[in-house]
């Protein structure tokens, strides 16, 4: 008996020994990442902090100046859309009594001291502290009323008597012109216009630059005398416009070949007055040039490193890379370590050194009121830091205002003298000056905090969370995605994620349920019932129900899909009569094959991913029939359909290794190709067919356009599996776990309504049947863009094409609103199977895998998964 | 009360973070997903589930296949280590470092061996066989087994050869001197000794053939081949879906089958 315990002892602290041992190099395979999650919300935590602490040195920083400067931190709601009830009597310090020239605000201890030490970054403050209690204090966006005639921004300034100043484009026969705004951006008025001054005739202004001393420095494009011939000279004029109002040509004296195109000047700011910084369009320098004589004081960044914009805080120069930011300082031409930490924050995050057009910013700074203070506003938020700082500070969180808006682009920012800033945006085309006043009344984070998840980033949320947010002040809609891309975060990990935290209570409001097993959360009861929310919808905008109700269960929504898109097949009018399903596209592809041995490709593949997905999205409710079993015999038609249509196509090699390449998506990942109806491809005779799964009024306007110059184009909805399918998009459930279902109601009812769906045109068609009245409402007469192009005919002649893309005629309108009307099938939108059967129909077609293979693949797995 | 004392922080270690919640999953095994009462209806649920009683066989067609395969291997491996003292140990070292390799690179290697662009086809290729994705057939079963028997072979070894030195060495002498042979050594002292040690590996070995799931996981994600689709791919679906009323009934089922297997076989060794 001793002995087989001795045994048994020796065996069990064996297996501990061991155990501990092999434990210690474990790795559990499915422990969801919860770092994300409390990264975020000690972010926005640290952001009431610091705003707080700016709010309270504001505050009191103006209460030791008088009266008429703090009204302009009262700011009204923005909902009211008064402007700012500023004071406009100049402030007089000899007529305030309580105005004392010996005051020193370090007495009462209310001189700004900078950030305290305890707060480090924005990633590690304490949470706890700034949330208990109701933190106040943050700055409120309120949009300037419009500039009339402003149809585009070049700078942003204001003068030392507190006067406004911008300098624009009027419209294009008056050129360059400057408004000045006497009463803080109520009113504007044209003061001069650079045609009158200077005498150049419809002067278009490329970009110029404010000094606080009154001067102008424009640089302009006299496009009523544009010469074709390169003699040499440069075509552009540069002037400076004096305080007083005179005209004074200048002729800068630019280096030579400096990469760029004579003269045209990318950029330029003052950098003292007399003084400024220029950049040339494609050159990497910046020169510090005097803006009298035009004389060659400086030369920046000569080693030639990649430019491509620069901002400037006085002496401070900031050349933005494409990956990197040079602190320049202008004295003495060396980098500026004080910028250290500024630098650091700017490009921990790419984003903010991406160019996306030319006139626009993803970064743009100004220098604050303060010695070494500057400021500077991305989609993030405006941050200040002092030179030689250790810390980036968050003064206004761009989430609770337009900043994070995605159709908001950034122009020029100014900080004025009491505590607000201008931002110049441009706004899906329009020119809008933001003001950012500090309101000491309002909460740091609005009460109401709603929370939105969606998988993958929906930009049409975001856009209209700005717009919800800058409406209604009181809430907080913050924003959860569970794949953001940067991590290796997969879709089952992200939902098993979303999971625990639903079940722990602490879920989100609001889902969009792209991606979701949608179907099973409303078996569980996840869901709550919207109906009553589409109800008013539906009486005041009227909703386009076959969509809306595609998910209906017992009579209840739950899930409901916000947009939609509508696949169609392209190409001559008569072959389209024919095609009636997948297998029918196929037998007319290699008809036209037969008939024309030519043309590379008869349905236009580009990408093996991208257009076997389109196809899938098209034909998926043909996979699985009305009980939910899964059809073996559909796979392999859609497969063997596939191969036909992709065997007929000519690919060049390079184009083949592209094509055949299944490892194409991820570098194609960012953009959608499945949306677009290519159109000059047709007019140039590449193609026969194009299929695409249209997801706005445009992808129609241009290709009608189109279709113009080439009678037997047409286009038909594409019944691949016989049924009127559309794809839903946007799908979405409020869950019933949560605590604020009236309140998500509200937001959901604002994602529904015209507002919502009207303006920001991806995703798909609007559901919301006045904003799709809005989108296709464009006339017949109105020119929305021009495409041209030139393709080699027969005969090996260039030919051009130009047409305009206009409006759809009413006939058009009459027939899309008939093929919606038609739609009553959705596509299948369970993720799982449309990755499966995706990967392996490419892989399948890439040549991968045997067609058995691929079926054999799909059938198991689909099984397994049905059954479970 | 002393003894109690000594064995509480574990004890509340174990209760707090193991037992109280396995008590929370038998009390969602008779809710829904949101807490209402359903009854028996998820074990009906769970029991007439296709994928369910498919895993559950996989799992138990793995386990019968490898534990005994696994203690009859590591059995000999011991016996015969235990008679060279020197070479011995190195030996012994050998066997341990499968278990010290990550599972990520386990898993690396086996894709470069079995997928369809890997060497085993590149042998087969030059025998003059077609590729085949291993993963994607019915070997996937056996990769699977090989692949947990050649990590816990060193695993068990260990374990046998603390339990072989258990035994006194003074009875085989006094065998050898009464003249038996070196099989009739091992049926009738090597075997009888060490049937306790045989119980709690057995045990440890059952509860390391879950750790499988791992392998096959991360070689072929949430839906494998049919072979090798195990319990645990199948609550890690159904978590995915929020399906935690089934996952708690087919749990609680595991947990109660697992439960009853090692109480036999606790009962088959202690009667010896």
């Amino acid at each position: 008996m001793k002995r087989s315990i001795r045994g048994k002892l020796a065996v069990i602290l064996a297996a501990m020994v061991l155990g501990t041992a092999g434990g210690c190099q474990k790795k559990d395979a499915d422990s969801p990442p919860k770092a994300q999650e409390s990264a975020d919300s000690q972010q926005s935590g640290e952001s009431a902090e610091t705003t707080q602490k700016e709010g309270d040195a504001n505050g009191s920083q103006s209460g030791a100046d008088a009266d008429s400067q703090q009204s302009g931190a009262n700011a009204k709601s923005p909902q009211t859309q008064e402007p700012d009830q500023a004071d406009t009597t100049e402030y007089n310090p000899w007529d305030d009594p309580s105005y004392d020239p010996d005051y020193d605000p370090a007495k009462d201890g209310l001189e700004y001291a900078g950030p305290p030490a305890s707060v480090q970054d924005n990633e590690s403050a304490d949470t706890t502290s700034a949330q208990s209690g109701a933190a106040m204090g943050r700055y409120t966006e309120q949009a300037l009323p419009g500039i009339e005639g402003l149809a585009a921004l070049s700078a942003l300034g204001s003068l030392e008597d507190g006067t406004l100043r911008v300098l624009g484009m009027a419209d294009m026969d008056e050129g360059a012109a400057v408004w000045d705004s006497h009463d803080g951006g109520t009113t504007w008025e044209k003061t001069y216009t650079a045609a009158e001054l200077s005498g150049v005739e419809s002067p278009y202004c490329i970009s110029g630059a404010l000094s606080p001393d009154g001067a102008v420095f424009l640089c302009m494009h006299p496009l009523a005398s544009m010469s074709a011939a390169g003699d040499g000279s440069s075509q552009y004029v540069y002037g400076k416009i004096t305080a007083d109002g005179t005209w004074q040509q200048v002729d800068l004296a630019l280096p030579d070949a400096d990469g760029g195109s004579d003269g045209y000047l990318y950029r330029i700011a003052y950098v003292q007055p007399g003084e400024i910084l220029v950049q040339v369009l494609g050159g990497d320098a910046i020169y510090r040039m005097d803006d009298s004589t035009g004389e060659l004081l400086q030369t920046y960044n000569e080693e030639g490193a990649y430019v491509g914009y620069f901002e400037n805080a006085g002496e401070i120069l900031y050349a933005f890379g494409s990956d990197n930011v040079m602190a320049i300082d202008c004295a003495t031409g060396e980098a500026d370590p004080a910028s250290s930490v500024l630098t650091g924050e700017l490009e921990s995050d790419s984003s903010n050194l991406e160019l996306m057009s030319s006139d626009t910013f993803p970064t743009v700074l100004c220098s604050g009121q303060q010695e070494g203070e500057v400021f500077y506003a991305t989609k993030d938020g405006i941050y200040r830091f002092v030179l030689g700082g250790s810390v980036v500070e968050q003064v206004a969180d761009g989430t609770l205002n337009s900043l994070a808006k995605p159709s908001v682009q950034l122009i020029a920012m100014l900080a004025l003298k009491d505590g607000s800033f201008l931002i110049a945006v441009r706004d899906e085309g329009q020119i809008q000056i933001l003001h950012y006043t500090y309101d000491a009344s309002a909460p740091t984070v609005p009460d109401t905090e709603l929370k939105v998840y969606s998988l993958t980033e929906n930009r049409q949320i975001q856009q209209a969370i700005s717009v919800f947010q800058a409406r209604n002040p009181d809430y907080y809609v913050s924003y959860e995605v569970g794949m953001t891309g940067s991590d290796a975060v997969t879709a089952s990990d992200a939902l098993r994620t979303l999971n625990t935290e639903i079940m722990a209570g602490s879920g989100p409001d609001i889902l969009i349920l792209d991606g979701m097993p949608a179907e099973s959360y409303i078996r569980r009861g996840i869901l709550l019932d919207i109906s009553d929310v589409l109800q008013t919808v539906k009486e005041t905008d009227g909703l386009w129900e076959n969509i809306t109700n595609a998910f209906e269960t017992d009579g209840k929504l739950y899930a409901v899909p916000s947009r939609f898109r509508i696949p169609v097949l392209a190409g001559n009018a008569d072959t389209l009569s024919r095609i009636t399903d997948l297998a029918s596209l196929a037998d007319e592809a290699q008809r036209l094959r037969e008939e024309d041995g030519d043309v590379p490709q008869i349905l236009e593949i580009s990408s093996l991913y991208w257009t076997v997905r389109a196809f899938y999205e098209a034909y998926s409710n043909g996979l699985v029939d009305a009980d939910g079993a899964f059809q073996a015999d559909a796979v392999r038609n859609f497969i063997e359909q596939m191969k036909r249509l992709l065997d007929l196509n000519h690919y060049t090699d390079v184009q083949a290794g592209h094509v055949y390449s299944t490892e194409a998506r991820e570098e194609e990942a960012g953009y959608d190709f499945t949306t677009v109806l290519g159109m000059p491809e047709f007019l140039q005779k590449l193609v026969k067919l194009g299929q695409a799964n249209i997801d706005g009024a445009f992808n129609l306007e241009n290709f009608l356009s189109g279709a113009k110059l080439d009678n037997s184009l047409s286009y038909i909805p594409f019944r691949a599996s016989g049924a009127s399918v559309f794809v839903p998009n946007t799908v979405v459930g409020i869950s019933s776990q949560s605590e604020k279902a009236q309140d998500a109601k509200e937001f959901v009812r604002f994602l529904f309504s015209r507002d919502a769906q009207a303006g920001y045109q991806e995703g798909g068609f609007p559901v919301n049947r006045a904003a799709f009245e809005a989108q296709i409402g464009v006339k017949e007469t109105e020119s929305l863009a021009s495409t041209a192009f030139s393709y080699e005919d027969e005969d090996g002649n260039i030919v051009d094409y130009v047409y305009e893309v206009t409006g759809l005629a009413d006939e058009e309108k009459e027939k899309l609103r008939k093929i919606v009307e038609t739609l009553d099938t959705p596509s299948l939108t369970d993720a799982v199977i449309e990755e499966l059967v995706v990967s392996q129909t490419a892989q399948c077609l890439a040549g991968r895998i045997s067609l058995e293979e691929a079926v054999t693949a799909v059938s198991q797995k689909m099984s397994l998964y049905l059954q479970e | 009360m002393t003894g109690f004392l000594f064995l509480l922080p574990s004890l509340a270690g174990v209760v707090v973070f193991i037992l109280l919640p396995f008590a929370d999953v038998v009390r969602r095994s008779f809710t829904s997903v949101l807490g209402a009462f359903v009854g028996l209806a998820n074990y009906r649920t769970v029991f007439s589930n296709s994928a369910f009683l498919r895993a559950a066989w996989n799992t138990l067609r793995f386990t019968a296949v490898c534990i005994p395969l696994l203690l009859l291997l590591s059995l000999a491996a011991a016996v015969c280590l235990q008679r060279l003292p020197k070479a011995g140990k190195v030996l012994k070292s050998a066997y341990l470092v499968p278990m010290a390799i990550p599972v990520a690179s386990v898993v690396l290697l086996w894709k470069l061996v079995f997928l369809r662009g890997g060497i085993l086809n590149g042998l087969l290729a030059w025998a003059g066989k077609a590729p085949t994705d291993w993963m994607n057939t019915d070997g996937a079963f056996f990769v699977l087994v090989f692949s947990y028997l050649w990590k816990n072979l060193g695993y068990d070894v260990i374990l046998w050869l603390a339990g072989l030195a258990g035994i006194s060495p003074e009875i085989y002498e006094a065998a050898r001197v009464d003249g038996a042979g070196e099989w009739r050594i091992f049926a009738s002292i090597t075997m009888p000794n060490l049937l306790p040690s045989l119980y709690t590996i057995a045990v440890l070995s059952f509860l390391n053939s879950f750790k499988a799931f791992r392998e096959a996981y991360l070689v072929a994600g949430d839906y494998p081949h049919e072979s090798i689709y195990l319990l645990q791919h199948l609550f890690n679906n159904w978590f995915r879906d929020l399906a935690l009323d089934k996952m708690a009934a087919a749990a609680v089922v595991t947990a109660a089958v697992i439960l009853a297997l090692v109480l036999v076989l606790q009962r088959a060794w202690e009667r010896e």
